[in-house]
Protein backbone atom coordinates (compact mmCIF):
# COMPACT_ATOMS: atom_id res chain seq x y z
CA UNK A 1 0.00 0.00 0.00
CA UNK A 2 1.09 3.25 -1.45
CA UNK A 3 1.31 5.43 2.01
CA UNK A 4 0.38 8.93 0.06
CA UNK A 5 -2.30 7.09 -1.01
CA UNK A 6 -3.66 5.79 1.99
CA UNK A 7 -3.11 8.88 3.66
CA UNK A 8 -4.92 10.61 0.92
CA UNK A 9 -8.42 7.79 1.11
CA UNK A 10 -7.57 8.23 4.55
CA UNK A 11 -8.08 11.95 4.65
CA UNK A 12 -11.06 11.98 1.52
CA UNK A 13 -12.86 8.83 3.11
CA UNK A 14 -14.73 11.34 6.31
CA UNK A 15 -14.91 13.89 3.93
CA UNK A 16 -17.03 12.48 1.51
CA UNK A 17 -18.82 11.10 4.09
CA UNK A 18 -19.55 14.55 5.35
CA UNK A 19 -20.43 16.21 2.08
CA UNK A 20 -23.22 13.58 1.79
CA UNK A 21 -24.29 14.51 5.43
CA UNK A 22 -24.16 17.85 4.37
CA UNK A 23 -26.41 18.16 1.07
CA UNK A 24 -29.43 15.94 2.75
CA UNK A 25 -29.44 18.69 5.26
CA UNK A 26 -29.36 21.56 2.83
CA UNK A 27 -32.20 19.67 1.16
CA UNK A 28 -34.39 19.71 3.81
CA UNK A 29 -33.41 23.29 5.10
CA UNK A 30 -34.12 24.64 1.53
CA UNK A 31 -37.71 23.10 1.16
CA UNK A 32 -38.84 24.26 4.85
CA UNK A 33 -37.70 27.92 4.42
CA UNK A 34 -39.55 28.39 0.69
CA UNK A 35 -42.48 27.23 2.48
CA UNK A 36 -43.21 23.55 1.05
CA UNK A 37 -43.23 24.24 -2.10
CA UNK A 38 -40.69 21.70 -3.06
CA UNK A 39 -42.04 19.32 -0.08
CA UNK A 40 -44.91 18.64 -2.45
CA UNK A 41 -43.47 19.27 -6.23
CA UNK A 42 -42.14 15.37 -7.07
CA UNK A 43 -38.51 15.18 -6.36
CA UNK A 44 -37.48 14.92 -10.38
CA UNK A 45 -39.66 17.55 -11.78
CA UNK A 46 -37.40 18.97 -14.66
CA UNK A 47 -36.25 22.72 -13.89
CA UNK A 48 -38.40 24.07 -16.75
CA UNK A 49 -41.87 23.75 -14.88
CA UNK A 50 -40.12 24.50 -11.62
CA UNK A 51 -39.60 28.14 -12.85
CA UNK A 52 -42.74 28.34 -14.56
CA UNK A 53 -44.56 27.67 -11.03
CA UNK A 54 -42.65 30.20 -9.70
CA UNK A 55 -43.35 33.05 -11.90
CA UNK A 56 -47.29 32.06 -11.67
CA UNK A 57 -46.53 32.52 -7.59
CA UNK A 58 -44.73 35.51 -8.42
CA UNK A 59 -47.33 37.31 -10.57
CA UNK A 60 -50.05 36.31 -8.08
CA UNK A 61 -48.23 37.34 -4.67
CA UNK A 62 -46.96 40.63 -6.31
CA UNK A 63 -48.98 43.83 -6.58
CA UNK A 64 -50.65 44.73 -9.78
CA UNK A 65 -48.54 47.46 -10.34
CA UNK A 66 -48.03 46.52 -14.13
CA UNK A 67 -51.58 46.61 -14.99
CA UNK A 68 -52.13 49.73 -13.43
CA UNK A 69 -49.23 51.48 -15.23
CA UNK A 70 -50.23 50.15 -18.39
CA UNK A 71 -53.28 52.12 -18.12
CA UNK A 72 -51.48 55.21 -17.25
CA UNK A 73 -49.12 54.71 -19.92
CA UNK A 74 -51.81 54.69 -22.47
CA UNK A 75 -53.55 57.84 -20.67
CA UNK A 76 -50.04 59.00 -21.11
CA UNK A 77 -49.20 58.55 -24.18
CA UNK A 78 -53.15 60.05 -25.39
CA UNK A 79 -52.08 63.10 -23.45
CA UNK A 80 -48.42 63.44 -25.07
CA UNK A 81 -50.02 62.73 -28.72
CA UNK A 82 -52.51 65.98 -28.14
CA UNK A 83 -49.38 68.44 -26.71
CA UNK A 84 -47.48 67.36 -29.75
CA UNK A 85 -50.07 68.26 -31.89
CA UNK A 86 -50.72 71.36 -30.62
CA UNK A 87 -46.51 71.40 -30.55
CA UNK A 88 -47.04 71.30 -34.77
CA UNK A 89 -45.75 67.39 -34.68
CA UNK A 90 -48.85 65.96 -36.21
CA UNK A 91 -46.93 63.00 -37.26
CA UNK A 92 -45.95 61.58 -33.62
CA UNK A 93 -49.30 62.73 -32.61
CA UNK A 94 -51.28 60.45 -35.02
CA UNK A 95 -48.14 57.47 -34.19
CA UNK A 96 -48.54 58.32 -30.56
CA UNK A 97 -52.18 58.22 -30.38
CA UNK A 98 -52.89 55.35 -32.70
CA UNK A 99 -50.56 53.75 -30.49
CA UNK A 100 -52.24 54.03 -27.68
CA UNK A 101 -55.68 53.33 -29.38
CA UNK A 102 -54.34 49.58 -30.09
CA UNK A 103 -53.15 49.72 -26.47
CA UNK A 104 -56.62 49.69 -25.17
CA UNK A 105 -58.16 47.62 -27.83
CA UNK A 106 -55.50 44.77 -26.86
CA UNK A 107 -56.31 45.37 -23.18
CA UNK A 108 -60.27 45.36 -23.90
CA UNK A 109 -59.36 42.05 -26.09
CA UNK A 110 -57.83 40.57 -23.33
CA UNK A 111 -60.31 41.38 -20.51
CA UNK A 112 -61.50 38.66 -18.75
CA UNK A 113 -65.48 40.28 -18.90
CA UNK A 114 -68.14 39.84 -16.22
CA UNK A 115 -68.19 36.37 -15.30
CA UNK A 116 -71.89 35.99 -14.79
CA UNK A 117 -72.87 37.71 -17.80
CA UNK A 118 -70.75 36.60 -21.40
CA UNK A 119 -73.43 38.62 -23.37
CA UNK A 120 -72.63 41.71 -21.27
CA UNK A 121 -68.77 40.87 -21.23
CA UNK A 122 -69.10 40.48 -25.48
CA UNK A 123 -71.29 43.87 -25.70
CA UNK A 124 -69.18 45.54 -23.30
CA UNK A 125 -65.66 44.21 -25.73
CA UNK A 126 -67.03 44.55 -29.10
CA UNK A 127 -68.35 48.65 -27.59
CA UNK A 128 -64.75 49.12 -26.49
CA UNK A 129 -63.33 47.78 -29.60
CA UNK A 130 -65.23 50.15 -32.20
CA UNK A 131 -65.01 53.46 -29.93
CA UNK A 132 -61.31 52.82 -29.96
CA UNK A 133 -61.65 52.13 -34.11
CA UNK A 134 -63.93 55.25 -34.05
CA UNK A 135 -61.71 57.74 -32.18
CA UNK A 136 -58.71 56.32 -33.87
CA UNK A 137 -60.06 56.73 -37.14
CA UNK A 138 -61.50 60.20 -36.08
CA UNK A 139 -58.07 61.68 -35.06
CA UNK A 140 -56.48 61.13 -38.11
CA UNK A 141 -58.72 63.73 -40.83
CA UNK A 142 -58.94 65.74 -37.34
CA UNK A 143 -55.34 66.41 -37.09
CA UNK A 144 -55.16 66.63 -40.94
CA UNK A 145 -57.52 69.92 -40.59
CA UNK A 146 -55.52 71.01 -37.52
CA UNK A 147 -52.42 71.07 -39.56
CA UNK A 148 -54.28 73.10 -42.99
CA UNK A 149 -50.75 72.84 -44.81
CA UNK A 150 -48.27 73.43 -42.12
CA UNK A 151 -45.71 70.53 -42.35
CA UNK A 152 -46.36 66.93 -40.55
CA UNK A 153 -43.13 67.79 -37.90
CA UNK A 154 -40.72 70.92 -37.77
CA UNK A 155 -37.59 68.77 -38.19
CA UNK A 156 -39.19 68.65 -41.65
CA UNK A 157 -39.96 72.00 -42.17
CA UNK A 158 -36.08 72.78 -40.50
CA UNK A 159 -34.51 75.04 -42.28
CA UNK A 160 -31.62 72.80 -44.52
CA UNK A 161 -27.93 73.37 -42.99
CA UNK A 162 -24.96 71.35 -43.34
CA UNK A 163 -23.58 70.57 -41.09
CA UNK A 164 -20.98 73.27 -40.88
CA UNK A 165 -23.58 75.69 -40.49
CA UNK A 166 -24.01 76.91 -44.24
CA UNK A 167 -27.56 77.28 -45.81
CA UNK A 168 -28.14 75.26 -48.92
CA UNK A 169 -29.20 77.65 -51.61
CA UNK A 170 -31.74 76.42 -53.75
CA UNK A 171 -31.02 78.00 -57.67
CA UNK A 172 -34.88 80.17 -58.08
CA UNK A 173 -36.25 78.98 -61.68
CA UNK A 174 -35.66 80.58 -65.06
CA UNK A 175 -37.79 83.82 -65.38
CA UNK A 176 -39.67 83.67 -69.01
CA UNK A 177 -38.24 85.54 -71.62
CA UNK A 178 -41.32 87.65 -71.71
CA UNK A 179 -43.53 88.07 -68.76
CA UNK A 180 -47.43 86.98 -68.50
CA UNK A 181 -49.58 90.15 -69.29
CA UNK A 182 -46.74 91.91 -70.74
CA UNK A 183 -48.94 94.73 -73.18
CA UNK A 184 -46.40 94.39 -76.61
CA UNK A 185 -48.06 98.45 -77.59
CA UNK A 186 -47.29 100.27 -74.38
CA UNK A 187 -44.42 97.61 -73.28
CA UNK A 188 -45.78 98.03 -69.74
CA UNK A 189 -47.60 95.05 -67.87
CA UNK A 190 -50.84 95.01 -68.80
CA UNK A 191 -52.02 94.36 -65.81
CA UNK A 192 -50.11 97.51 -64.08
CA UNK A 193 -51.83 99.75 -67.27
CA UNK A 194 -55.24 98.57 -66.06
CA UNK A 195 -54.78 99.24 -62.29
CA UNK A 196 -53.28 102.94 -63.74
CA UNK A 197 -56.41 103.73 -65.69
CA UNK A 198 -58.54 102.49 -63.03
CA UNK A 199 -56.83 104.14 -59.83
CA UNK A 200 -59.22 106.71 -59.17
CA UNK A 201 -58.86 108.82 -55.82
CA UNK A 202 -60.95 107.86 -53.55
CA UNK A 203 -63.20 110.86 -52.01
CA UNK A 204 -62.76 110.91 -48.15
CA UNK A 205 -66.13 110.42 -46.51
CA UNK A 206 -67.70 113.61 -44.68
CA UNK A 207 -66.86 114.37 -41.59
CA UNK A 208 -68.12 117.29 -39.02
CA UNK A 209 -68.62 117.85 -35.29
CA UNK A 210 -70.38 120.58 -33.19
CA UNK A 211 -69.99 121.28 -29.61
CA UNK A 212 -71.68 123.72 -27.20
CA UNK A 213 -72.41 123.65 -23.60
CA UNK A 214 -75.55 123.10 -21.41
CA UNK A 215 -76.31 123.48 -17.85
CA UNK A 216 -78.93 121.09 -15.74
CA UNK A 217 -79.78 122.75 -12.47
CA UNK A 218 -81.00 120.09 -9.56
CA UNK A 219 -83.72 121.42 -7.09
CA UNK A 220 -85.36 120.41 -3.52
CA UNK A 221 -82.93 117.05 -3.13
CA UNK A 222 -82.51 116.76 -6.85
CA UNK A 223 -86.40 115.60 -6.98
CA UNK A 224 -86.56 118.35 -9.62
CA UNK A 225 -84.28 118.87 -12.60
CA UNK A 226 -84.36 121.29 -14.48
CA UNK A 227 -82.64 122.48 -17.82
CA UNK A 228 -82.64 124.64 -20.77
CA UNK A 229 -86.19 124.74 -22.57
CA UNK A 230 -86.91 123.38 -26.05
CA UNK A 231 -88.54 127.19 -26.65
CA UNK A 232 -84.51 128.50 -26.90
CA UNK A 233 -82.86 131.39 -24.75
CA UNK A 234 -85.28 133.96 -25.05
CA UNK A 235 -87.42 131.81 -22.52
CA UNK A 236 -84.48 130.24 -20.52
CA UNK A 237 -83.60 133.99 -18.99
CA UNK A 238 -86.89 134.16 -17.18
CA UNK A 239 -87.64 130.35 -16.39
CA UNK A 240 -86.11 127.39 -16.61
CA UNK A 241 -87.67 124.07 -18.36
CA UNK A 242 -88.28 121.34 -16.38
CA UNK A 243 -87.14 118.13 -17.42
CA UNK A 244 -88.88 114.56 -17.09
CA UNK A 245 -87.09 112.42 -14.79
CA UNK A 246 -86.59 109.09 -16.27
CA UNK A 247 -85.60 107.78 -12.98
CA UNK A 248 -88.82 108.58 -11.18
CA UNK A 249 -87.57 109.50 -8.05
CA UNK A 250 -84.43 110.85 -6.66
CA UNK A 251 -81.16 110.38 -8.43
CA UNK A 252 -78.56 108.02 -7.17
CA UNK A 253 -75.94 110.26 -5.51
CA UNK A 254 -72.93 107.76 -6.05
CA UNK A 255 -72.80 108.99 -9.60
CA UNK A 256 -75.43 112.41 -10.04
CA UNK A 257 -73.23 113.71 -13.49
CA UNK A 258 -73.76 110.19 -15.18
CA UNK A 259 -77.52 110.37 -14.17
CA UNK A 260 -77.95 113.82 -15.56
CA UNK A 261 -76.39 112.49 -19.14
CA UNK A 262 -78.61 109.92 -18.94
CA UNK A 263 -81.46 112.22 -18.60
CA UNK A 264 -80.01 114.45 -21.16
CA UNK A 265 -79.89 111.51 -23.44
CA UNK A 266 -83.46 111.02 -23.21
CA UNK A 267 -84.14 114.51 -23.62
CA UNK A 268 -82.08 114.39 -26.75
CA UNK A 269 -83.89 111.95 -28.68
CA UNK A 270 -87.06 113.93 -27.80
CA UNK A 271 -85.58 116.71 -29.31
CA UNK A 272 -84.33 114.86 -32.64
CA UNK A 273 -87.58 113.58 -33.08
CA UNK A 274 -89.33 116.75 -33.03
CA UNK A 275 -86.63 118.32 -34.71
CA UNK A 276 -87.33 115.45 -37.91
CA UNK A 277 -90.59 115.48 -37.65
CA UNK A 278 -90.27 119.13 -38.54
CA UNK A 279 -87.54 118.45 -41.44
CA UNK A 280 -89.93 116.16 -42.62
CA UNK A 281 -88.11 112.78 -42.29
CA UNK A 282 -90.24 111.22 -40.06
CA UNK A 283 -93.68 111.04 -39.24
CA UNK A 284 -94.27 110.34 -35.21
CA UNK A 285 -91.84 110.61 -32.78
CA UNK A 286 -92.65 107.60 -31.44
CA UNK A 287 -91.78 105.22 -34.57
CA UNK A 288 -87.92 107.37 -34.18
CA UNK A 289 -88.27 105.92 -30.45
CA UNK A 290 -89.10 102.42 -31.57
CA UNK A 291 -85.93 102.94 -34.55
CA UNK A 292 -83.69 103.62 -31.63
CA UNK A 293 -84.61 100.16 -29.78
CA UNK A 294 -84.96 98.52 -32.77
CA UNK A 295 -81.45 99.99 -34.17
CA UNK A 296 -82.89 101.24 -37.21
CA UNK A 297 -82.54 104.82 -37.26
CA UNK A 298 -82.43 104.61 -41.32
CA UNK A 299 -83.60 107.64 -42.92
CA UNK A 300 -87.09 106.48 -43.84
CA UNK A 301 -87.76 105.12 -47.07
CA UNK A 302 -90.42 102.70 -48.14
CA UNK A 303 -89.24 99.38 -46.78
CA UNK A 304 -87.87 101.07 -43.99
CA UNK A 305 -90.90 102.72 -42.98
CA UNK A 306 -93.14 99.05 -43.61
CA UNK A 307 -90.44 97.88 -40.96
CA UNK A 308 -91.03 100.65 -38.25
CA UNK A 309 -94.82 100.22 -38.38
CA UNK A 310 -93.79 96.61 -37.78
CA UNK A 311 -92.24 97.29 -35.02
CA UNK A 312 -94.91 99.31 -33.79
CA UNK A 313 -96.98 96.75 -34.41
CA UNK A 314 -95.18 94.05 -32.94
CA UNK A 315 -94.95 96.21 -29.56
CA UNK A 316 -98.36 96.83 -29.26
CA UNK A 317 -99.12 93.14 -28.79
CA UNK A 318 -99.78 91.76 -25.40
CA UNK A 319 -96.07 89.91 -25.62
CA UNK A 320 -94.13 92.83 -26.39
CA UNK A 321 -95.92 95.12 -23.80
CA UNK A 322 -94.45 92.64 -21.34
CA UNK A 323 -91.17 93.63 -22.55
CA UNK A 324 -91.71 96.93 -20.90
CA UNK A 325 -92.53 99.38 -23.76
CA UNK A 326 -94.59 101.91 -22.34
CA UNK A 327 -95.52 103.77 -25.92
CA UNK A 328 -97.64 106.35 -23.71
CA UNK A 329 -94.40 108.09 -22.64
CA UNK A 330 -91.55 108.84 -24.56
CA UNK A 331 -89.31 106.41 -22.45
CA UNK A 332 -89.21 102.81 -21.48
CA UNK A 333 -91.02 101.99 -17.70
CA UNK A 334 -88.19 99.82 -17.16
CA UNK A 335 -84.98 100.56 -16.00
CA UNK A 336 -82.73 102.67 -18.25
CA UNK A 337 -79.43 100.59 -16.98
CA UNK A 338 -81.24 97.33 -18.20
CA UNK A 339 -82.22 98.81 -21.46
CA UNK A 340 -78.62 99.78 -22.31
CA UNK A 341 -77.37 96.38 -21.41
CA UNK B 1 -79.89 104.11 -30.92
CA UNK B 2 -78.94 104.67 -27.76
CA UNK B 3 -75.32 104.88 -26.82
CA UNK B 4 -72.61 105.45 -24.25
CA UNK B 5 -68.88 105.80 -26.01
CA UNK B 6 -65.90 105.24 -24.12
CA UNK B 7 -64.22 108.12 -22.46
CA UNK B 8 -61.13 109.65 -23.44
CA UNK B 9 -58.15 109.19 -21.13
CA UNK B 10 -60.31 108.22 -18.67
CA UNK B 11 -62.74 111.04 -18.87
CA UNK B 12 -66.45 110.70 -18.32
CA UNK B 13 -68.50 108.47 -20.38
CA UNK B 14 -70.31 110.64 -23.36
CA UNK B 15 -74.12 109.40 -23.30
CA UNK B 16 -75.85 110.58 -26.26
CA UNK B 17 -78.28 109.12 -29.33
CA UNK B 18 -77.06 107.86 -33.07
CA UNK B 19 -79.26 108.16 -36.17
CA UNK B 20 -77.42 105.66 -38.41
CA UNK B 21 -77.53 103.68 -42.16
CA UNK B 22 -74.53 101.28 -42.45
CA UNK B 23 -72.59 102.12 -44.96
CA UNK B 24 -73.74 105.29 -46.05
CA UNK B 25 -73.99 108.20 -42.29
CA UNK B 26 -74.24 107.81 -38.61
CA UNK B 27 -75.31 110.76 -36.53
CA UNK B 28 -74.09 110.92 -33.28
CA UNK B 29 -75.64 113.58 -30.26
CA UNK B 30 -74.08 112.91 -27.21
CA UNK B 31 -73.53 114.53 -23.59
CA UNK B 32 -70.98 114.59 -21.54
CA UNK B 33 -70.56 115.96 -17.82
CA UNK B 34 -67.67 118.62 -18.10
CA UNK B 35 -68.24 120.74 -14.56
CA UNK B 36 -70.37 121.86 -11.35
CA UNK B 37 -70.91 124.94 -9.74
CA UNK B 38 -70.94 125.33 -6.09
CA UNK B 39 -73.93 125.22 -4.00
CA UNK B 40 -76.53 127.68 -4.50
CA UNK B 41 -74.53 129.23 -7.81
CA UNK B 42 -76.07 129.61 -10.61
CA UNK B 43 -75.16 130.57 -14.17
CA UNK B 44 -74.74 134.56 -14.77
CA UNK B 45 -77.17 133.96 -17.87
CA UNK B 46 -79.84 132.45 -15.93
CA UNK B 47 -82.42 135.10 -14.60
CA UNK B 48 -83.78 132.77 -11.97
CA UNK B 49 -85.19 135.74 -9.57
CA UNK B 50 -84.52 135.62 -6.13
CA UNK B 51 -86.81 132.71 -4.64
CA UNK B 52 -84.84 131.90 -1.38
CA UNK B 53 -84.23 128.20 -2.08
CA UNK B 54 -80.84 129.01 -4.15
CA UNK B 55 -78.99 126.96 -1.82
CA UNK B 56 -80.48 124.45 -2.75
CA UNK B 57 -79.84 124.22 -6.48
CA UNK B 58 -76.79 122.41 -7.73
CA UNK B 59 -75.99 123.15 -11.44
CA UNK B 60 -74.15 120.96 -13.65
CA UNK B 61 -72.57 121.70 -16.84
CA UNK B 62 -72.40 119.51 -20.02
CA UNK B 63 -70.86 119.76 -23.26
CA UNK B 64 -73.10 118.95 -25.97
CA UNK B 65 -71.54 117.64 -29.29
CA UNK B 66 -73.29 116.54 -32.45
CA UNK B 67 -70.93 114.70 -34.81
CA UNK B 68 -71.87 113.13 -38.11
CA UNK B 69 -69.95 111.31 -40.75
CA UNK B 70 -71.39 111.17 -44.23
CA UNK B 71 -69.83 107.99 -46.76
CA UNK B 72 -69.31 108.79 -50.39
CA UNK B 73 -71.21 105.81 -51.51
CA UNK B 74 -71.35 104.46 -55.00
CA UNK B 75 -75.34 105.14 -54.94
CA UNK B 76 -76.77 107.13 -57.39
CA UNK B 77 -79.99 108.50 -55.07
CA UNK B 78 -78.07 109.20 -51.93
CA UNK B 79 -76.92 112.70 -51.92
CA UNK B 80 -74.14 113.70 -50.17
CA UNK B 81 -74.87 117.29 -49.65
CA UNK B 82 -78.31 116.83 -48.87
CA UNK B 83 -77.84 114.37 -45.62
CA UNK B 84 -75.04 116.89 -45.06
CA UNK B 85 -77.80 119.72 -45.03
CA UNK B 86 -80.19 117.69 -43.09
CA UNK B 87 -77.61 116.86 -40.73
CA UNK B 88 -76.39 120.09 -40.13
CA UNK B 89 -79.97 121.48 -39.63
CA UNK B 90 -80.53 118.99 -37.20
CA UNK B 91 -77.24 120.17 -35.06
CA UNK B 92 -78.29 123.83 -35.87
CA UNK B 93 -82.14 122.96 -33.96
CA UNK B 94 -80.04 120.92 -31.10
CA UNK B 95 -77.94 123.78 -30.12
CA UNK B 96 -80.51 126.20 -30.40
CA UNK B 97 -82.72 124.07 -27.94
CA UNK B 98 -80.07 123.34 -25.48
CA UNK B 99 -77.64 125.97 -25.55
CA UNK B 100 -77.02 128.67 -22.68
Amino acid sequence: MNPDTSARDAVHAPCDFHNAAHSVSISSLLNSYVGGYFISSPPDKTPEVTRTTIKSDISKHLPRLPKWAAGWARTFLIGIAVALQNAGEYLFSIALFLAACFSFISAVYHWNGIEDSPRLTRFSRMSGIALAIIFALAYIPWIVIRKDGRPWSNLTAAVPETSAGKTVLVPRPPSPSIPLGWDTKTERHAIAVEHVRRAVPAKPSLHRTEQFLTNVMLFNDEKKIYCAGTMGAPIRQTSCGEMANVFNGTLQNKDIRSSLCVILQHYLVTIVSSLDKNLGHMANPQILFIKAFCSRCNRPTRRTTRLMFLCEFLIRTPICSLTGFDLTGIHRVCDYQKVRQ
Amino acid sequence: MLIALPSENQGPIAYGVRIERKGYYQIDFTVKARQQFMPGQTPAEYNMGKTGFEGQLKTFIFLVSADWEIQRSQDPSFVVEDYDVWADQLAKRVRVSLEN
